[in-house]
């Protein structure tokens, strides 16, 4: 059965509560436009006709418990779901930081559904992407996140889905809401991870609104089963004056899709978007990300660095938009690939669509391989070849790993890129100081 | 000892190096000079292991191992080292993880433990005195946004942590002010020792007034055409290299 029908299948609109009317909509417009096919531009590297939805899994894996949750040991406000719903004896909401609300969707929903009328709305209208709507035709949990105006929450919040083997159906749909209030802070890890045997299709939604000042660090990790596919849309938008830095970070999963839509909404907001993936063997990644510079005196920067092994697939479509009127804006975009296969592939494609003149945009696009005198200079040092190109792969990802502030989750990546590597790096992991 | 026998190196099918003969003994310094082109960089990457030429007559040995037949790495581990002329930087990697990594995968080949950080970390400390390298340069990205000078430096930096048996110097004079050349040279020759040999390569004879070698051999189209005492550099300085030319001798 085609993947859209066979999700459709399992559509339940829970006819008389208040959002029912637009989850029908949703997945009225999603029937009515069907998936994205190649010929969208948006998704012309990435094939969605393969894509069929397995069976529901078998419940061989156990429950998950703390320490298979990432990042828990690490953290002092923490949300977790499980398949799609709201753990709370995963959770750690008891000592929550004056300022800080944090709420599993599935509680707002019955309580203050009101509170998610206006994002659903958005996602249920006709021109709304497929997957926004497929999300909130079938989001029944999630986290909502809310920071009072002023505060500096300490610390990096985290927000775990995780997908184990106990899946009811082979389909979950998240939502994490982000509401910073003026001039808050907020370092926030947003992270899927899947463990064998999960739920074969994540369809994930980020949706943050950061009002005038307000401050967001936000690490997205992607880091599903096997053979889980994963497809992530992250909605910015970001006020006056604010600041944004957005690391999208893709390790797991055969299919992972990660979409980033910035809106610079007033004048003196900026945003930082990077990225780091790794497509090893089967593994297809793509990174689309759209900044829209509405307003005057906004500025962007991208760096997003994609490494391909194996057969592995890599994708990276950056699109910046400077409106008409939307002067003194500054847009910087890199994306820089190494391939470490002849069979591997990276396709990277950097658009800027300027309708303004007083503007400084440059962008930067590479895919390259290992270079063989680097490798030399090494191997003269001592260091066995492997080693040596584990190492300078290593290098190339250090550039945006080394700029991430939260600890673990760097460890995270290095043991992550180690373990990708065929020689073990002990050197790597330790932290000079 | 270095043995260096008939050694024949062609490059993309075009001969380089056409019948090299050397020893270089341990505890001495040689100095290989020669005109633009005469196969100086040549001689020094292949005996450091370098891809892309073919050796097509002749042999490298070094302490009687046949070192033509060994990975660069083995070679490092056999006690070569090469100082670059032109240092690469590699972005991301700390200048320090890199020369423990080596450091430890040298003594890996010798069947030695691997050292631990502590003592890893003094040695660097007390080396990085000798040497006279910034401090601040340590945990940098290797040889990213050096200068010229402390590129080299720190190639010699690399040479005394990594203490090899066989320097070979490859232009480490080239693109140097004379202060920096001087402290180079200071570095070098606080690494001269009676259980290590320096071969070293360079187009001008003035690093040879602060390295001060024992033997001096003008290499010429691909052949050693004159050795002799370090005054020998001395004689080329003032009469450049054409009178030892095969061409101008016959």
């Amino acid at each position: 059965m085609p993947l859209l029908d066979a999700l459709l299948r399992d559509f339940r609109a829970d006819t008389g509560t208040p959002l029912a009317p637009l989850r029908e909509r949703a997945a009225a417009n999603a029937r009515r436009r069907g998936l994205p096919t190649v010929r969208d531009e948006n998704w012309k590297y990435t094939d969605l006709g393969a894509l069929t939805l397995a069976p529901p899994a078998v419940a061989t894996t156990p429950t998950p418990g703390l320490a298979d949750i990432p990042f828990a040991a690490d953290s002092a406000a923490r949300i977790v779901f499980v398949n799609g719903h709201y753990a709370p004896t995963l959770s750690a909401l008891d000592a929550l930081p004056s300022g800080l609300r944090l709420r599993a969707l599935s509680d707002v929903l019955r309580e203050e559904p009101a509170a998610l009328n206006s994002l659903f709305e958005r996602c249920a209208a006709d021109d709304a992407p497929v997957f926004d709507a497929l999300n909130v035709a079938f989001a029944h949990d999630g986290a909502l996140l809310e920071v009072a105006a002023d505060c500096a929450v300490a610390g990096t919040v985290v927000v775990a889905f995780i997908s184990a083997g106990a899946a009811q159906r082979g389909h979950s749909a998240p939502q994490l809401l982000v509401r910073l209030g003026a001039r808050s802070r907020l370092a926030l890890l947003e992270v899927h991870h899947g463990r064998e045997g999960a739920a074969n299709l994540i369809n994930a939604l980020t949706d943050i609104d950061a009002a005038a000042g307000s401050e967001l660090v936000h690490y997205r990790l992607a880091d599903e089963a096997p053979d889980a596919n994963h497809i992530g849309s992250v909605r910015l938008r970001a006020g006056r004056d604010s600041s944004l830095t957005s690391y999208s970070l893709a390790f797991g999963g055969r299919l992972t899709r990660m979409e980033i839509h910035a809106a610079l909404a007033e004048p003196g907001a900026h945003i930082t978007l990077n990225g780091l993936f790794v497509a090893g063997a089967g593994q297809h990644v793509d990174h689309q990300t759209f900044i829209d510079h509405q307003a005057p005196h906004t500025t962007s920067e991208e760096l997003y660095k994609g490494l391909a092994d194996d057969d592995g697939r890599g994708v990276f479509r950056g699109k910046v938009l400077v409106r008409a009127g939307a002067q003194k804006i500054s847009a910087k975009q890199a994306s820089h690939n190494l391939l470490l296969s002849a069979t591997a592939e990276i396709d990277t494609k950097p658009e800027l669509e300027i309708y303004a003149d007083d503007v400084a945009c440059a962008h930067g696009a590479t895919v390259g391989q290992i270079d063989d005198d680097t490798v030399f200079y090494l191997q003269s040092r001592g260091i066995p070849l492997a080693e040596a190109r584990a190492l300078l792969t290593f290098g190339f990802a250090q550039q945006v790993i080394e700029q991430i502030a939260y600890a673990p989750l760097r460890a995270w990546l290095t043991s992550a890129l180690a373990g990708r590597a065929d020689v073990p790096l002990p050197t790597l992991l330790e932290e000079e100081t | 000892m270095l043995k260096i026998e008939n050694l024949h190196v062609e490059v993309e099918g075009k001969p380089i190096l056409r019948g090299i003969d050397l020893e270089l003994p341990s505890g001495q310094v040689h100095a290989i000079m020669g005109p633009n082109g005469s196969g100086k960089s040549t001689l020094a990457h292949v005996i450091a292991g370098k891809p892309g030429y073919t050796v097509t007559q002749g042999s490298v040995t070094y302490n009687g191992k046949d070192l033509l037949a060994l990975e660069p790495e083995q070679r490092a581990g056999e006690g070569v080292f090469l100082a670059f002329q032109y240092p690469l930087e590699i972005p991301g990697v700390n200048n320090v993880y890199m020369l423990k990594a080596a450091l430890n995968g040298i003594r890996k080949y010798r069947g030695l433990p691997e050292m631990d950080a502590v003592q890893f970390l003094n040695l660097v400390k007390t080396k990085t005195k000798i040497v006279g390298l910034k401090e601040s340069l340590l945990n940098r990205p290797v040889n990213q946004g050096f200068s010229g000078g402390e590129k080299k430096r720190n190639e010699v930096f690399q040479m005394s942590v990594l203490e090899p048996s066989l320097a070979v110097l490859d232009e480490t004079d080239s693109g140097l002010d004379i202060d920096a050349l001087r402290i180079v040279a200071e570095g070098v020759n606080q690494l001269r020792d009676p259980g290590r040999a320096f071969l070293v390569v360079t187009h001008y004879q003035r690093l040879l007034d602060y390295i001060v070698p024992d033997v001096v051999h003008v290499l010429a189209q691909g052949r050693i055409v004159k050795s002799g005492p370090r005054e020998l550099a001395l004689e080329l300085e003032e009469r450049g290299y054409d009178w030892l030319l095969p061409a101008a001798v016959a």
